[in-house]
């Protein structure tokens, strides 16, 4: 096939679309001339050819037709969707009685909460597998509070806490085998007393000079223990609170002890100062409901206190001195979850 | 493709009346002449083209422009439905003309001369390829540019022009076929 007569045959149809004569076309490509010809009057009379027209009642048989289709779509979208996602999305894509800048708005809104929802998801998951002394770790915690809050029935809440305190004294474990340095709170029973090295739920626990314990110790009780990492993988007590139980309060009258340096007065760390058992001391899980605030004064809670006299524990009380120290002696015993 | 022709067709996909409405009359025309020049006969031509407006607006959700005018998707639509409906008879592009159809002219010499070119074409575009039917109805029949037509047939336009002449030999020679054209 001849290209220049392609092309030929090209700029002769739009001179022809343009009025041009075919003779004049045809004077200027005189050597294609003879093909040229033919194809050009057949085009000519393509173009002239009126194509029938179609009835205007077709026509509008056909609009009618199409204007049933779109009522059709109209009505199947607008059936109750499976997602809420695609009413909502619906709603405020299509609502007429919006007025177009508020619903912007409210898509605005929509979008920002969105994204919100997806960071702080995308924060708590990835905060999953962190432990103490990286920057995520309190999101962790807080993540692990917010699960607790929301939490209803009490079997289901306290489930979960033993849940979440079996996570934190491993992820402890974890940071005080990594060498952390890192300040530390978790709770838990007293397993094992020995001078100046607690066992607390499995973790080891160093005593120092300067660690404040509050309440009475011993084995089997409960206790509040913040700690420091220094990063030599030992945990070292700062504070020790004795308490009545999980987020329990400290136990009224009860002494302050601080350990002196050089060991003198242990916490309770001879055998010959017994903690209660943890048989004889029970917890009930069922009187954390009924525990007094903070702000209730003890005698607000007179079943607590029976009348009878308290027996006489010599044994208990090391330093009658310390005796005189009220109960709320500790600022903040109840330290919130972090 | 245009802005307008964008929005109508983001409305019409919703079921959009007055879209739908302004589609229909847009491609209304080029749809029907499309049809009217497969199949060659006004009455079918015209249910075809109703028909294919019907599925665009039941299918205009997956519609996707990929850079191409939205009357080649209608062709599309309209190219199968013709496809079926050879199929389902096994006929050819045989198809009588009726009185109707002629452009509604006083002068009967000229209603009379427009009959017999239009069957000579449609009679004659049966013998052509599908490529060269589509371009001598875009360009001759249509008026179409070669850059329009090279978009809606997704061909670039040195390959129109190459078709363009290699559709008018094979209609001529149909045309001859069909006793319609005397050199």
């Amino acid at each position: 096939m001849n290209p220049d007569l392609q092309v030929a045959l090209d700029e002769c149809l739009q001179l022809l679309q343009y009025g041009t004569d075919i003779s004049v076309c045809l004077a200027t490509y005189p050597q294609h001339a003879s093909e040229l010809r033919p194809l050009l009057e057949l085009a000519a009379a393509v173009r002239k050819v009126d194509t029938p027209v179609p009835a205007e009642s077709a026509r509008a048989a056909g609009l009618h037709r199409i204007l049933e289709a779109a009522a059709a779509k109209r009505a199947s979208q607008s059936q109750p969707a499976f997602a809420p996602w695609h009413g909502l999305r619906s709603w405020l894509g299509d609502s007429q009685s919006l007025h177009k800048n508020v619903r912007l708005a409210l898509q605005m809104t929509f979008a920002s909460v969105m994204v919100l929802a997806v960071i702080i998801s995308g924060t708590v998951v990835a905060s999953a597998a962190t432990m103490p002394g990286d920057v995520l770790y309190p999101v962790k915690l807080a993540a692990q509070q917010a699960q607790l809050t929301l939490t209803f029935g009490e079997v289901a809440r306290q489930h979960l806490e033993e849940q979440f305190g079996v996570q934190q004294r491993l992820d402890v474990q974890r940071a005080v085998q990594a060498g952390r340095h890192a300040e530390v709170q978790l709770e838990g029973r007293v397993d094992q007393v020995a001078e100046n090295v607690w066992v607390v739920n499995g973790l080891t626990i160093r005593f120092e000079p300067g660690t404040t314990v509050v309440g009475q110790p011993g084995i089997g009780v409960w206790v509040n223990v913040r700690a420091r990492l220094p990063g030599d993988g030992s945990l070292i007590a700062t504070q020790v609170v004795v308490t009545e139980g999980r987020h329990g309060q400290p136990p009224k009258t009860v002494p302050h002890v601080t350990a002196e340096p050089g060991g003198t007065s242990e916490p309770a760390g001879t055998p010959s100062v017994p903690g209660p058992k943890p048989k004889e001391t029970p917890i009930p899980k069922s009187t954390l409901k009924s525990r007094p605030t903070d702000a209730m004064p003890p005698q607000a809670k007179p079943t607590d206190q029976p009348k009878l006299p308290p027996e006489p524990k010599a044994t208990k009380e090391p330093k009658p001195t310390q005796e005189s120290k009220p109960a709320r002696e500790p600022k903040s015993p109840r330290e919130p979850r972090p | 493709m245009s802005d307008v022709e964008l929005d109508l067709i983001q409305l019409a996909a919703q079921g959009d009346a007055s879209a739908c409405k302004a589609l229909y009359e847009r491609h209304y025309e080029a749809v029907y002449r499309y049809c009217y020049y497969h199949v060659g006969d006004v009455a079918q031509a015209q249910d075809v083209t109703s028909e294919v407006f019907v599925r665009m607006v039941q299918s205009l959700d997956t519609f996707n422009a990929r850079g191409r005018p939205f009357v080649a998707w209608l062709y599309a639509i309209a190219h199968n439905l013709i496809a079926d409906i050879y199929r389902r008879t096994n006929r050819a592009l045989e198809l009588p003309l009726d009185e109707s159809m002629v452009a509604s002219e006083d002068n009967p010499s000229r209603i009379a001369e427009q009959r017999l070119l239009a069957e000579c074409l449609v009679a004659a575009l049966a013998y052509l390829t599908e490529e060269q039917r589509q371009v001598i109805l875009f360009k001759f029949v249509q008026g179409q540019s070669n850059v329009e037509v090279a978009r809606l047939m997704n061909k670039s336009e040195g390959a129109i022009k190459s078709l363009q002449f290699r559709a008018l030999a094979a209609l001529r020679r149909a045309l001859e076929k069909e006793h319609c054209y005397e050199p």
